[in-house]
């Protein structure tokens, strides 16, 4: 049974006695699962953080490079049920009624035009995408509706989604204007790329394993080091501890960045947005720049369970637009913050 | 003590700005303060004079007794004026000075620029005054913006600064800031003037500045370690393998060993005639069990399927002359070379290798002159008639020599077979020279053999334009004529010290002789390349020779029509006042800007680049201005100098003057052969008046090139009232060379595109009228000089432009904008990777043709992207885009550009077979003519070698040959041309092909020839016209105009219009190199400046 309506309802101060345990626990399970994979730490280190922060990740690679299987696995390992799940292959046949359910046909004849959500995308809480461009402009304009204000119209009345994490992907980033908005969406973009010139062997013995897992029904990497519960109480405590005030020793009222953003760390962050957006026209709108915030708050938060570090804006790596940025990017950020 | 109280900044600013205040006290230190209202209370250090303070007075600034008050101290007056924030478009590309807050701050800003990869940077230490501790400053040359970031946060402790002057280093602004009196100020010797954006002025030592790396230690992970080299172990023995391929290529040579007779017998009985007529056979072994190689000839068609029990080969692709049987595969693979002499040592072999299994193989070879046509051997009879069959009967016995095998190669008994085809043909007289007439068209005489001489550099005659005392006239004319002959025989690069004199003093020479445009011409050359002192002279000499006894800058632009002269006073006056010291400088830079950008149309591109470069070192930097003028000139030569606007007299026209009476006389002859000689006709060509008609516009066109307006002109008429210009076809075509021979004697480069009106009217034919245009203009190259057409494809898609609907669309839009924009969405289009080839390709050679029509600075990155997304694409078309790439970055001025896509051009061009069409389509002249055009000589020479190399094979076809013998001949390796020359005589000749195989030969052979000395080009073209008697056709252009005989017109013409250029000669090499070095030094400039 679902515990979210209770999620919601729960306070800082309830959150605070639990934090701890919960980081420990989303640790443990972004490294487990990482070692089930070969050379895709990094990508699941980001999948967590998009999950707890609740922003949707694009993953970009060619077939073949365990984009969804990234996205089975962490699923399992979370153990979600079927009925907060819901993943889909688009094409760009795919229908809207195979997304977000089919007309009800009953209620059609009374002059009423309502989806049938059940087990579709409305009633999910984990959503994976996969060839998330190749839909239809229908599918489209519905998902930038679901992805910017979690609803979808039921009749013409907006009704509210489950949505809270959402993973897509694609073998390639479309550069058509049409298709800008959805991508602007994905405020983090990350290559998928094959790893068997450096982990031949390691590929193969992973591989193969994999194989006979899948054959004999078994899931070793669902280890039940963490649920979805602990993400979305992950979530809520870092938006109730971002938006808390508290006063100085002098009297002021301090903001979360005074506490957990360093001035040296705002300002290299700063530098790295501007010399991106100058030198290599990465477009980063006001509203990725709060996401931003955001999203460095939670990978701080998970890792290290404080302040902002220098490591942490290593995930303005994730910004790039095309593949071409995708790639320039993650070779330059950290070329420009020394961690290379 | 008094005090002067000014109302507002501004206020001050003006007093500064017109000297109100005099230097020496506006240069000493003050202090001052600022009330609320924006008044400023200055307490000079250094009092003005009195009557200075009573002017100051009466303009309403308060001289009052001072009182007590805050005052801040200032290092001069400026700096009581406040600095603007101006946004930091991108990072300076010069040096910019960093003062970190403190010594200790230095290694890691240091740290993070090495990191970045900016190790240009040098270091000050030096104690700072009234602090404790050291200060240190540090100096990097074109830092990275990462860095500069850090210095833009106001809230951070580092600074960063510019030189307030590009090329001084003594006062430097803050970056993000402007100084209105920056250029203005001056530091004290060994000091540094660092003008901040906010809070005081600052001042520091300069220098003693080290290398950073003097104050770097790099240490190494590990230490080296020396290795000894030893001799090798032995050598390496690798047993070369024919092994299974995975696929299977077409067989084009069978080996037949058991019952070769009979199994050529059966195949001459069933096999159609021409698809015998493609194979080759050779014989050899035993007259009683001969062994019979057959081959096909190689061409564009696929060999055939013959069914055949013996063994099948077909040809390696880099070595055309091995063959490997069919699923055969040589491991390893080995290069060309090392192939060529292990397996075929000899030239002129056909070797296959016959394989003795286990990976085994034996290599077997003939020599290439043992290979007879096989339809040859075969005569066809009638059963019934007794009397044809004996000469069958006894053409099937064969007189074999005795066959030899020696250490694993067949040695071809037949070597007697080497004798000339005649002597085998003699006795078995072939199928086709039987049925057909035994009477051959007349052919020529056979011709002498071509050889190359080496043309001599004519005297340049000069036309006198001022009066001068025939006496004086007469000896200045001679000494220039003597310096200009001198000039062309040089053989020193354009930019040499001896023709930096020449042009000096060829520049008073024309000065005296009052030819003032060529001396302009010659004095801006002169300045061109000289150096800063030189230059300095040359400038003065320059104007004084332009306002010699003219009007004052001020006189000539004050003129409601100002000439040439004017223009170019006035820009020689602007040069000198920068460059010449002292010079008087023009009171009002912008209305001098403004006049001149109504008028500089008159100057020449090296005088407009001059004056602009001028106006921005007097704007004290006008980056927007400069750039602007940058994409104008670069626009200007897009198609090159103009000859009638930047090039002198004696230069124009290619400039060979003393072969221009012969060739026009060749001219004359030659059109009169058109006229008068009676050739063969069609049954269906329209009235020989209207063929003659679009011939004599051919010759008007031609005449007009050379200048010969009261030819060209009457013979454009006479055509024009040949035709019926009310008729769609006529009427086009009448007007498109009517305006071609306007703009050829306007002096317009051949590459003009025709006037919009006319342009448009294409888009307005029919689809059927459209074909017949567009298959003259696929003729023509004086009508259409740029644009490749594919009439016939067009017609049947029936599409107004081949290259697609886009590209008829944008014909008819002439706003420069608008098809910048349109040409930039279809770049996204055609490297949108999921485009199928076949689009991608049809889009990206559509839009090269149309790139010229874009600004240079959009349109480069444009044609980067275009070229990046050409690999995927099949080798001949990538060929054909490079060469018109490779043309565009040369007209954009693009070295770096030209000789990467040179390089990447010749590893396409190698990998393309012999055979390939692309080789007629002449990229390698396009591509040496762009590669000279931008100074890259040497990889013009290693485009026409590897051109050379691959085209050697006896089967690649005379076209492809004779664009490699242009090549040479552009290059002035003649020698090595000739023997292609002879060969294309030869086949032409012998009538070989059909007649558009053999049109399309004589435009190669007079296109090739026109890049040869004179005295080789003129008999040459002579020669192809004597074709004429026999060339027509039935194409369906002949309802208007008899296409193959206009077509012959025009390729003579545009050869003699190319030797009469001198487009063979040295002159046309100089303009290229002249060209390079206007590119160059405008494109420098614009990167330091800009």
């Amino acid at each position: 049974m679902s515990s979210h309506p209770a999620i919601s309802e729960l306070t800082f101060d309830a959150l605070s006695s639990e934090a701890h345990g919960l980081r420990e626990r989303l640790n443990r399970f972004r490294l487990a699962l990482g070692r089930h994979f070969v050379g895709k730490q990094t990508l699941v280190d980001l999948m967590t953080v998009a999950a707890v922060a609740q922003e949707p990740l694009l993953l970009v690679g060619p077939p073949g490079t365990a984009k969804s299987d990234l996205v089975l696995k962490f699923r399992d390992a979370l153990r979600i049920p079927n009925e907060d799940y819901f993943e889909y292959l688009l094409t760009r046949f795919t229908e809207p009624s195979e997304v977000l359910g089919p007309i009800d046909i009953n209620l059609l004849r009374q002059g009423r035009y309502i989806r049938r959500e059940g087990g579709k995308l409305p009633t999910a809480r984990l959503v994976f995408l996969d060839e998330v461009f190749k839909a239809s402009s229908a599918i489209l304009n519905a998902l930038l509706t679901v992805i910017n204000e979690r609803k979808f119209y039921q009749d013409g009345a907006p009704q509210p989604v489950k949505l809270k994490v959402l993973f897509a992907a694609t073998n390639e980033l479309p550069e058509h204007a049409e298709l800008g908005a959805l991508k602007d969406r994905f405020c983090l973009k990350a290559a998928c790329r094959p790893v068997q010139d450096r982990y031949f062997l390691e590929l193969l013995d992973s591989g193969l394993d994999s194989q006979t897992h899948r054959e004999m029904n078994q899931k070793p990497w669902a280890e039940g080091h963490a649920t979805l519960d602990d993400v979305l109480k992950a979530h809520r405590y870092l938006t109730l501890m971002m938006g808390k005030r508290e006063t100085g020793p002098d009297g002021r009222e301090l903001r979360d960045r005074d506490l957990f953003f360093r001035d040296d760390l705002l300002r290299e962050f700063r530098r790295v947005v501007q010399t991106l957006t100058r030198e290599d026209g990465v477009f980063i709108s006001d509203r990725k720049l709060v996401k931003l915030y955001r999203l460095l708050r939670t990978r701080a938060w998970i890792f290290h369970g404080g302040a902002v570090e220098r490591q942490d804006l290593q995930l303005l790596s994730y910004l790039g637009e095309t593949r071409e940025e995708i790639d320039l990017l993650e070779e330059k950020v950290p070329r420009l913050l020394g961690l290379s | 003590m008094s005090m002067l109280v000014f109302t507002s900044e501004e206020a001050l600013h003006l007093a500064l700005t017109s000297g109100l205040v005099p230097a020496e006290v506006q240069a000493a230190p003050a202090r001052y303060h600022r009330t609320p209202d924006g008044a400023l209370h200055v307490l000079p250090e250094v009092m003005p004079a009195k009557d200075v303070l009573a002017h100051l007075a009466s303009l309403g600034v308060q001289v009052t007794r001072s009182r007590a008050m805050e005052a801040t101290p200032v290092l001069c007056w400026a700096e009581l004026v406040t600095a603007r924030r101006v946004p930091l478009e991108s990072a300076p590309t010069g040096p910019v000075l960093f003062l970190p807050p403190s010594a200790d701050a230095l290694l890691p800003l240091a740290g993070e620029m090495l990191r970045l990869g900016c190790d240009r940077q040098e270091v000050c230490f030096a104690q700072a005054s009234g602090e404790s501790g050291q200060r240190a400053l540090l100096r990097a040359m074109a830092p990275p913006y990462f860095t500069l970031t850090s210095a833009l946060d106001a809230s951070g402790p580092l600074r960063a600064f510019v030189p307030a002057v590009p090329g001084q280093h003594a006062v430097w602004v803050e970056v993000g800031y402007t100084h209105p009196l920056a250029r203005t100020l001056h530091a004290p010797a060994g000091t540094l003037l660092l003008v901040r954006g906010e809070g005081p002025w600052l001042t520091a030592p300069d220098g003693p500045w080290t290398d950073l790396y003097q104050h770097t230690d790099l240490r190494l992970p590990a230490t080296g370690e020396d290795w000894t080299p030893a001799p090798p172990p032995g050598r390496l023995t690798v047993p070369l393998r024919l092994t299974r391929a995975a696929r299977t290529e077409p067989a084009s040579l069978w080996v037949l060993r058991e019952d070769a007779l009979a199994q050529v017998e059966s195949l001459v009985h069933t096999v159609p005639e021409p698809l015998l007529a493609q194979l080759r056979f050779a014989v050899t072994g035993p007259p009683e069990a001969p062994c019979i190689v057959l081959r096909a000839r190689a061409g564009r068609e696929r060999p055939p399927e013959l069914g055949l029990s013996g063994m099948a080969y077909a040809p390696l692709p880099q070595l055309a002359d091995l063959f490997l049987p069919c699923d055969g595969l040589l491991e390893p693979p080995v290069r060309r070379d090392r192939l060529r002499a292990l397996l075929v040592p000899q030239a002129d072999t056909v070797t296959w290798l016959h394989p003795t299994g286990d990976g085994g193989f034996r290599a077997e070879r003939l020599p290439e002159s043992a290979f007879q046509p096989l339809d040859t051997w075969v005569d066809y009879v009638v059963d019934a008639d007794a009397d044809a069959l004996m000469p069958w009967v006894r053409s099937a016995s064969f007189d074999f020599a005795a066959f030899e095998a020696a250490e694993g190669e067949w040695q071809s008994a037949a070597r007697a077979m080497q004798s000339d085809e005649e002597d085998d043909r003699s006795p078995r007289a072939t199928r086709r020279s039987r049925r057909e007439a035994p009477a051959p068209p007349v052919t020529p005489a056979s011709p002498p053999p071509i050889v190359a001489v080496r043309v001599a550099q004519p005297a340049p005659t000069g036309v006198r334009l001022a009066p001068l005392t025939p006496a004086q006239s007469s000896a200045v004319e001679e000494e220039l004529s003597s310096l200009e002959k001198s000039f062309l025989a040089l053989e020193v690069p354009a930019d040499s010290p001896q023709r930096q004199e020449l042009w000096t003093r060829m520049a008073e020479l024309n000065g005296r002789l009052g030819r003032k445009r060529d001396a302009s011409l010659c004095w801006t050359r002169a300045l061109w390349s000289a150096s800063d002192t030189e230059a300095t002279e040359l400038a003065r000499r320059w104007s004084d020779s332009e306002n010699e006894g003219g009007a004052t800058p001020a006189e000539r632009m004050a003129s409601p029509a100002p000439t040439g002269d004017d223009v170019r006073g006035v820009a020689s006056s602007l040069v000198r006042a920068v460059r010449v010291p002292g010079a008087p400088a023009p009171v009002d830079v912008a209305a001098l800007q403004r006049w001149l950008d109504r008028h500089d149309a008159e100057l020449d591109v090296r005088a407009l680049w001059l004056t602009r470069t001028a106006l921005d070192t007097l704007a004290g930097g006008d980056a927007l201005g400069l750039a602007r003028a940058g994409d104008r000139l670069l626009e200007m030569l897009q198609r090159g100098l103009s000859l009638a606007r930047d090039v002198p007299r004696f230069l124009r026209g290619g400039t060979d003057s003393a072969h221009a009476p012969r060739v026009l006389a060749q001219l004359e002859a030659l059109l009169e052969r058109f006229e008068h000689t009676p050739r063969r006709r069609s049954s269906i060509e329209a009235a020989p008046a209207l063929t003659l008609a679009y011939v004599r516009y051919v010759f008007a066109v031609g005449l007009a090139r050379l200048g010969q307006a009261d030819r060209a002109r009457p013979l454009a008429s006479a055509a024009a009232e040949a035709v019926d210009a009310k008729e769609a076809i006529h009427g086009f075509l009448s007007r498109a060379y009517g305006a071609r021979v306007a703009q050829a004697l306007e002096g317009q480069p051949p590459e003009t595109p025709l006037p919009s009106d006319i342009a448009a009217e294409l888009n307005a034919l029919g689809t059927f009228q459209r074909y017949k245009v567009d298959r003259l203009r696929q003729a023509s190259a004086l009508l259409e000089p740029s644009e490749r057409l594919d009439p016939a494809r067009a017609f049947g898609r029936g599409a107004r432009d081949l290259r697609g609907e886009e590209f008829a669309a944008l014909r008819d839009v002439k706003d420069p904008a608008q098809v910048a924009a349109r040409v930039e969405a279809l770049t996204g289009r055609a490297t949108d990777a999921t485009l199928p080839a076949e689009e991608r390709q049809r889009i990206i050679g559509g839009l090269l043709d149309t790139l010229p029509r874009v600004a240079p600075a959009r349109a480069l990155p444009l044609l980067n992207r275009l070229v990046s997304s050409m690999e995927a694409l099949p080798g001949e078309a990538q060929a054909v885009m490079l060469g018109d790439a490779l043309t565009l970055a040369a007209l954009f001025g693009r070295a770096d550009h030209a000789m990467t896509l040179a390089a990447r051009l010749r590893k396409v061009l190698t990998a393309l077979a012999p055979t390939s069409p692309a080789w007629g389509q002449g990229i390698l002249g396009v591509s040496l003519r762009g590669l000279r055009r931008v100074g890259l000589s040497r990889e013009a020479a290693e485009l026409v070698d590897a051109a050379q190399e691959r085209l050697t094979g006896p089967k690649t076809p005379l076209t492809a040959r004779l664009g490699v013998a242009a090549g040479l001949a552009m290059q002035g390796r003649t020698a090595e041309a000739v023997d292609v020359f002879d060969a294309a005589f030869e086949s032409l000749g012998a009538a070989k092909g059909g007649l558009p195989e053999r049109l399309a030969l004589m435009r190669s052979l007079a296109s090739a020839l026109a890049h040869a000395p004179v005295e080789l080009a003129l008999p040459g073209l002579a020669r192809i016209s004597e074709g004429l008697p026999i060339i027509t056709d039935s194409y369906n252009t002949n309802s208007h105009f008899c296409l193959s005989v206009v077509e012959l017109a025009d390729a003579l013409v545009l050869g003699h219009v190319e030797v009469a250029q001198g487009t063979g000669a040295r002159a046309r090499s100089w303009l290229d190199e002249d060209e390079f070095l206007v590119r160059r030094r405008i494109h420098r400039e614009l990167e330091e400046r800009t």
